[in-house]
């Protein structure tokens, strides 16, 4: 392109000096024709040779990728999964079970974006308390009831564990 | 005695429920400042803050100031410096610009001169060539300012572009987060074909065909005999018509796939809370506050931002912009000045060189009108997850 551009440039000031110098006469009107179909043909010439098939339009359009930032995702679903558990840990304590917070795991299937999708919940009674006039076995049933429910999971995807 | 415990059980049972309905809220407001906090201190806005701060005016507020602000809905516009940063710019560079222009006047002066004594003083072809002389050092000294500007309008799309590659991942990721990601699956193409596509069709297209422009019309006014005003015609013309085809493909595409996206994620993310809020009585209110915790703080956090960024574009685009426009403005300037003075050909020039820059403006707002344009697209868009 820029040596296009020069050898355009260098043929019209060199036809232009040549144009003043050149002295009045009917020979002076036949060499400005030939020396402006000169200049045409400098102008002309590398456009008739460009190769259309080489011009590639991925070049030109470009090719890249976006990195999300990850770290904001991972964030996202500690933040989620902390809430879950703490709602989890409200519904055992209102049926009357409570358990340390490390006794409760959520076992998720993530998606894009830091959301999950809650798959399992194992509660640990080992240090729990459990009080109320009914039979622990009925208390846990009904609170593993009242989690997948909560959390739209099967009761069977709710395990405690003694 | 009974009246009297009965208004006191009901003054009691009356502030106990004030109580009540003023502090969730409170609770809400102080959970959704931690939410934002955490927020920020798990998203690298390092190169971000870097950049802004590169491009923003001396004395104007940091990234960081201006993001808190825009968090806590406590940012003040700074309207009037602003204005006067935009006065001081202008007067600055009409200052540093006017000698060259100067100068020009100069010359046709000359040229005046030489033009009403050739005949007493030169002989036939001398005059031409003098002339042909002063219309070559305009042109030398004009090209040098236009190199320059050139130069200032392709860093000035690379900047954009920087722009672009810095802040779209940060409002994709954040977009994502807030539940919008069909719209960031939509989005991340159109920002992609901003930083590759339009910007190197801008940069080895377009500007290329201005630089041929330019030149030709130097060219045309060189000889009486050469004429390629014609040429330099087409080549307008074709600026003009990739110009205006990149702008409106890219602003049609970016409207329509944007307005869809946000319409599939804002009615999916709705009934999945609708779903979750209607299923336990009890539990669901306290279900969804948590879900829109996370999210809220990602798209005030997304928007906020988004705004910063839209600040940066400006700064960004501002003193370029300018410069071109004063040097597109004396131009102007100095053709109507020399015109009476001197041949009609020297004013022509002139004219070339100021329509040759107010293309090179023309580019340059292009792109940036663009990046603005899919900025607050992605900042609007993606609201209606909450």
């Amino acid at each position: 392109m820029k040596e296009w551009l020069l050898s355009v440039a260098a043929a019209v000031i060199t036809v232009s000096l040549i144009s003043v110098m050149l002295p009045p006469g009917k020979t002076s009107k036949i060499i400005r024709a030939v020396l402006g179909i000169f200049v045409a043909a400098v102008i002309i010439k590398p456009v008739v040779s460009i190769d259309f098939s080489k011009i590639s339009t991925g070049e030109i359009l470009g090719q890249g990728d976006i990195e999300y930032q990850t770290g904001y995702f991972e964030y996202a679903k500690k933040m989620r999964i902390e809430k879950y558990r703490e709602e989890a840990l409200k519904i055992l304590e209102t049926h009357g079970i409570k358990i340390e917070k490390d006794e409760l795991n959520i076992i998720t299937d993530e998606e894009q974006g830091g959301f999950v999708l809650i798959e399992k919940i194992t509660i640990f009674l080992t240090k729990a308390v459990i009080t109320g006039d009914n039979e622990h076995i009925v208390i846990i049933d009904e609170a593993a009831a009242a989690l997948a429910e909560n959390f739209g999971i099967a009761r069977e995807a709710v395990i405690f564990y003694e | 005695m009974k009246g009297k415990i009965s208004l006191l059980l009901f003054i009691i049972i009356a502030f106990s429920a004030a109580i009540i309905c003023i502090s969730p809220e409170r609770a809400s407001a102080d959970e959704l400042s931690e939410s934002i906090e955490s927020g920020l201190d798990n998203l690298d806005l390092k190169e971000f803050e870097d950049f802004y701060n590169s491009v923003v005016k001396d004395g104007a507020k940091d990234f960081t100031s201006v993001l808190e602000g825009m968090l806590k809905g406590e940012y003040e516009s700074e309207y009037d410096s602003i204005l006067q940063y935009i006065l001081n710019l202008f007067l600055t560079d009409v200052y540093n610009s006017l000698p060259v222009f100067l100068s020009v006047l100069a010359i046709a002066v000359l040229c005046c001169i030489v033009q009403n004594v050739k005949s007493a003083f030169f002989a036939d072809g001398v005059g031409d060539v003098i002339f042909f002389v002063c219309i070559l050092s305009v042109v030398l000294i004009i090209s040098a300012e236009m190199v320059s500007i050139w130069q200032t309008a392709q860093n000035l799309i690379q900047n954009i572009a920087k722009l672009n590659d810095i802040m779209s991942p940060v409002i994709l990721t954040l977009m994502i987060a807030s539940g919008g990601k069909v719209s960031a699956a939509v989005y991340k193409p159109t920002v992609l074909f901003l930083t590759n596509g339009i910007i190197n069709i801008f940069t080895y297209v377009i500007f290329p065909l201005i630089g041929v422009m330019i030149i030709f019309s130097i060219l045309n006014c060189f000889s009486g005999s050469i004429k390629l005003g014609k040429f330099s015609e087409v080549i307008t013309s074709l600026i003009k018509w990739i110009i205006g085809l990149s702008f409106t493909i890219y602003g049609i595409f970016l409207s329509v796939q944007g307005i869809s996206g946000a319409t599939f994620d804002g009615i999916s993310v709705k009934a999945a809370k609708y779903a979750i809020s209607n299923s336990i009585p009890l539990i669901g209110g306290y279900l969804k506050d948590g879900f829109d915790l996370v999210v809220a703080g990602s798209v005030l956090i997304k928007n906020a931002v988004g705004v910063v960024g839209v600040i940066a574009l400006f700064y960004t685009v501002l003193s370029p912009v300018l410069h071109i426009a004063v040097v597109s403005l004396l131009l102007k300037l100095t053709s109507a000045f020399s015109e009476p003075l001197s041949n009609h050909e020297l004013a022509n020039l002139c004219m070339s060189f100021s329509k040759g820059a107010s293309y090179i403006a023309t580019a340059v707002l292009a792109v940036g009108f663009m990046l603005f344009i899919t900025v607050l697209l992605m900042i609007f868009s993606a609201n209606a997850f909450i």
